[in-house]
């Protein structure tokens, strides 16, 4: 048998399935496809980086990334290398990053360069293709550490937790590898070379070891996406045919509420509740065809994992009523971190399943205690801690819970949370809470005891503004549902949007407890408002929410351009759109933002790319070129140079712009093959006036319009799905034609397109055109033409965009 | 035609903003968060003195600030038309100003 290092599950999958796609990066622009070989040359790079860094087997390095494709790298050559990687959440403040990287004595940190990291080792993610694309660092697989033993440290987990101070959980190469090993007994559904869709962050142990090491076995295909918006998810689901996802409840939550909202709104919420009942007995195809209408946005989707927290009883059931199954599992970060798991085989509703192989669980006095090879070592430079959590080799959980005679484990609460009455009897938070999410007038419920156990108290935040007498009612209609034990004392609104939470999206009580002592957190009801939009510029303004009125403009409230940007940020979040800052005037009012969300909502720009432009038409395209060829035949000599410098990937082309007999020779020169791939951009504005101009030369030489003004966005989204569509793409980046000759001023525009489609550039040079028809006559003369590819280049994100467009013109002017 | 604009920024404002991922996105460009960070609010007044002298507002980021120690500005402006261009930064305590002039 092997031995239980992480290298040997990494280098299995490679050899298995070299060459299928492992990573589907969806970045905003562009979507990359990384083959299993890939990611392996990467993490191979990234070990000779450490090495030539002199960052060794035991030396610590911090990611603080969003999940990706060097991520994934990363991870990988922490694994071969034995250097020891220390996950950080990205969406935690960059202080809590610097201060893991001292306590940690880190010698490195990958971040992103919009993250503000004091830190002087550093290396920003946006500049890793320069470790990529450099021979440096194109070391042979040799560089892999062979004497990697099981007990060597792989990682530091820095817990989020629902306490305030943070603490570093060891995990050894073992300790990982028996509980992916015994994960993947549990996936007893077909997932073999299906994809699957990731949420969560990788510094998330759940999301590593089930989302992450688990699939590479079966040759999963792992999705990140870059945009977290609804919509976005939505579209990644369907368009990657995705199969499963790792999930936390409130995702699933979040989801069937939008569903349930969907259908109150066509007035169907009543027929949709009864009918998910009626057929709750059918084969899973058969309830996903009844509910058509529902899972058509989820063609594919069969399964979600969920842990992290607890999954409510009704949740489950709508999903598994609409044909998808969830299964529940649960674990903590010091246990690698699943310690049991539902599988598609043995399944049992409202519990988290049964232990996996080779891991022990018992109930010690009503607490989950945890044995196996999975359980950590102890927390990094806390003996204090680890002595109190790891008892004999028994993982000590803080979770209250009880196993059933089939051996089912069903969790009842934190031990910390528990509530002990004055007469003793134990009074579980999360049971009181169970029943206030049937609530409707309740979009969030945190129960809490006050006064060690004497007061019961909920804090809410309510789905809508409730009145004094609403509430009290609302308190004595909740507790005729409790025990008589459990009874609510007191209900404490929560002025926020949500209750400060943690990574994974756990509440984190201890903020809410202090928050209520101090009653700093609560202010009072009459400052806030029950408007979205008005408590956000409230907040942005600090201006009360009394004095903002529908007609009153924005520029009362003092909103200069620090703020435009700050509020237009909060909006985005808050409603999940992509808001233009620039739509907000000296004269807008209240009343008209609320109309520009609303389109904002709506609004889709309008892509450059038609059905002329498609692969159908290639060949009458290339009979219609050959024709233009030999019209033109009479007037020009050609001779190319430098067609060994066309890379095999798909590229951008630029060249020199100075007669409209550029675009025809420049075509010509291309090979075939090339040249049926081969985009054009052209400015929307001057060729795209007519359809018949722009539809005739989209059908004679692939144009496409793009803006040069407005909508880059757009713009860029147009360019990334052509180069996603193996295409290539020729831009002309002077803007137009030169009058003289020479080569004018590049627009910068080349040097943002450079930087975010991460494709070589290959700079063109055309010589003589300018003779045979200059800007401005209508009658060629006969000329000789000389077409010079040079060689192609990439560029650095973290590059000036006006300096990359001067020195692509500067190498076209090289070119002879 | 000669147009200015000029831009004060009371330091701290931008500090403030400097950990959020989503502020610096919508406002600088990558090779600008290179810059020592006590330079961006510089950046930020530029970027804003640049859009009062074209007399409108754009991407912030279509305004490239490049800076080097010991010299005057350098701007550049995607999308605008102009003959020549000269900024200028300046700092006093907890403020920040920055002027641009464009010649049309």
């Amino acid at each position: 048998m092997s031995k239980s290092v992480l290298v040997n599950l990494i280098k299995e999958a490679v050899t298995k399935y070299s060459n299928k796609p492992f990573i589907i990066d969806r970045e905003i622009y562009r979507r990359k496809t990384l083959t299993y070989r890939q990611i392996y040359r990467h993490s191979i790079s990234f070990c000779s980086y450490f090495r030539e860094r002199k960052i060794k087997k035991g030396d610590k390095i911090l990611i603080y990334l969003p999940n990706s494709r060097d991520y994934a790298s990363i991870l990988w050559a922490c694994a071969l290398s034995g250097v020891i990687a220390v996950p950080i959440d990205f969406n935690v403040k960059p202080e809590f990053a610097e201060k893991i990287y001292h306590q940690v004595n880190a010698k490195l940190i990958f971040c992103s360069i919009y993250k503000n990291v004091g830190i002087k080792n550093k290396f920003y993610s946006e500049e890793i293709p320069a470790i990529l694309n450099s021979k440096k660092y194109s070391a042979a697989e040799s560089i892999i550490n062979k004497k990697l033993k099981p007990s060597d440290i792989f990682e530091i987990v820095y817990t989020s937790g629902t306490t305030s101070e943070p603490k570093g959980v060891v995990l050894t190469n073992e300790n990982l590898y028996s509980d992916i090993v015994a994960m993947r007994k549990m996936i007893t559904f077909d997932l073999k070379n299906k994809a699957i869709l990731s949420l969560l962050p990788l510094s998330h142990l759940f999301e590593q070891t089930a989302g992450f090491f688990c699939p590479i076995e079966r040759g999963v295909s792992i999705v990140y996406i870059q945009s977290r918006k609804p919509s976005n998810i939505i579209q990644a689901i369907k368009e990657e045919k995705i199969r499963a996802m790792i999930t936390v409840p409130l995702f699933l939550d979040s989801m069937k509420e939008k569903i349930e909202f969907e259908a109150e709104r066509a007035g169907k919420l009543e027929s949709l509740r009864y009918n998910l009942k009626a057929f709750s007995q059918l084969p899973k195809p058969f309830k996903r065809a009844v509910f058509r209408k529902i899972t058509k946005n989820f063609p594919n989707l069969q399964y979600f994992f969920s842990g992290g927290a607890e999954l409510s009883a009704e949740t489950e059931e709508f999903w598994d009523n609409l044909g998808l199954t969830v299964l529940q599992g649960y674990g903590l970060t010091e246990a690698s971190p699943v310690v049991s798991c539902n599988s598609s085989r043995t399944r049992k509703f409202g519990t988290v399943g049964k232990p996996l192989e080779n891991i022990e669980v018992k109930i010690d006095d009503g607490e989950i205690i945890v044995r196996g090879k999975n359980v950590f070592k102890g927390y990094y430079k806390n003996q204090g801690k680890t002595h109190e959590t790891l008892k004999s080799g028994w993982l000590q959980t803080g979770d209250l819970g009880t196993i059933d005679e089939e051996g089912f484990l069903r969790i009842i609460g934190r031990k910390k949370n528990v509530i002990i009455s004055p007469s003793g009897l134990n009074i579980y938070p999360e049971d009181i809470e169970k029943v206030l999410s049937r609530f409707s007038e309740l979009k969030e419920a945190v129960v809490l005891g006050l006064d060690s156990g004497k007061k019961i108290i909920a804090a809410i935040i309510p789905s809508r503004k409730l009145s004094e007498k609403e509430i009290s009612s609302l308190l004595a209609e909740i507790n005729s549902k409790l025990q008589s034990h459990q009874l609510l004392s007191e209900i404490y609104i929560w002025h926020d949007s949500e209750f400060p939470k943690t990574s994974t999206l756990k509440i984190k009580r201890g903020l809410v407890h202090e928050g209520i002592l101090s009653n700093k957190s609560l202010k009072s009801s009459e400052q806030q408002s029950s408007d979205k939009l008005i408590n956000i510029i409230s907040e942005v303004c600090q201006k009360p929410a009394k004095s903002m009125k529908e007609n009153s403009g924005l520029v009362n409230f003092g909103l200069d351009s620090i703020k435009r940007i700050e509020l237009s940020i909060k909006i985005e979040e808050a409603f999940g759109v992509d808001f233009d800052e620039d739509s907000v005037t000296e004269k807008t009012t209240l009343e008209d933002l609320r109309q520009i969300i609303k389109k904002h909502e709506k609004s889709k720009s309008e892509s450059g790319i038609n059905g002329f432009n498609s692969k159908f038409l290639n060949w009458p395209r290339l009979a219609l070129q050959y024709l233009t060829f030999l019209l033109l035949k009479p007037w020009y000599s050609l001779e190319i140079k430098g067609r060994e410098n066309i890379p095999k990937e798909n590229s951008i082309f630029i060249a020199n712009h100075a007669s409209h007999f550029d675009t025809p020779l420049l075509l010509k020169s291309f090979p075939v093959k090339r040249r049926k791939s081969l985009f054009i951009a052209g400015a929307k504005d001057y060729f795209f006036k007519s359809r018949f101009k722009g539809n005739s030369l989209r059908l004679l030489f692939n144009v496409f319009a793009f803006s040069r003004t407005k909508n880059i966005k757009q713009s860029l989204l147009d360019f990334g799905k052509i180069i996603d569509k193996n295409g290539s793409i020729l831009i002309f980046p002077e803007g137009t034609r030169s009058i003289t000759g020479e080569i004018a001023e590049f627009k910068s525009g080349i040097g943002l397109l450079a930087q975010n489609m991460q494709v070589p550039v290959v700079p063109v040079r055309i010589i003589g055109t300018h003779s045979i028809l200059p800007k401005g006559k209508t009658f060629p003369k006969r000329g000789k033409v000389k077409i010079v590819f040079g060689k192609p280049r990439v560029f650095n994100k973290t590059q000036s965009m006006h300096e990359i467009s001067r020195e692509l013109k500067s190498e076209i002017e090289k070119l002879t | 035609m000669m147009r200015c604009g000029i831009d004060l920024v009371l330091n701290k404002r931008i500090e403030k903003n400097l950990s959020s991922t989503e502020f610096l996105t919508k406002v600088f460009n990558p090779s600008e968060l290179k810059f020592k960070k006590n330079k961006l609010p510089g950046v930020f007044a530029l970027k804003e003195a640049a859009m009062k002298a074209i007399g409108r507002k754009c991407d912030w980021k279509d305004i490239e600030i490049m800076l080097k120690e010991g010299q005057k500005p350098k701007i550049h402006i995607q999308g605008t038309k102009f003959k020549s261009l000269d900024a200028s930064i300046s700092h006093d305590g907890d403020y920040t100003i920055g002027m641009v002039v464009l010649g049309l």
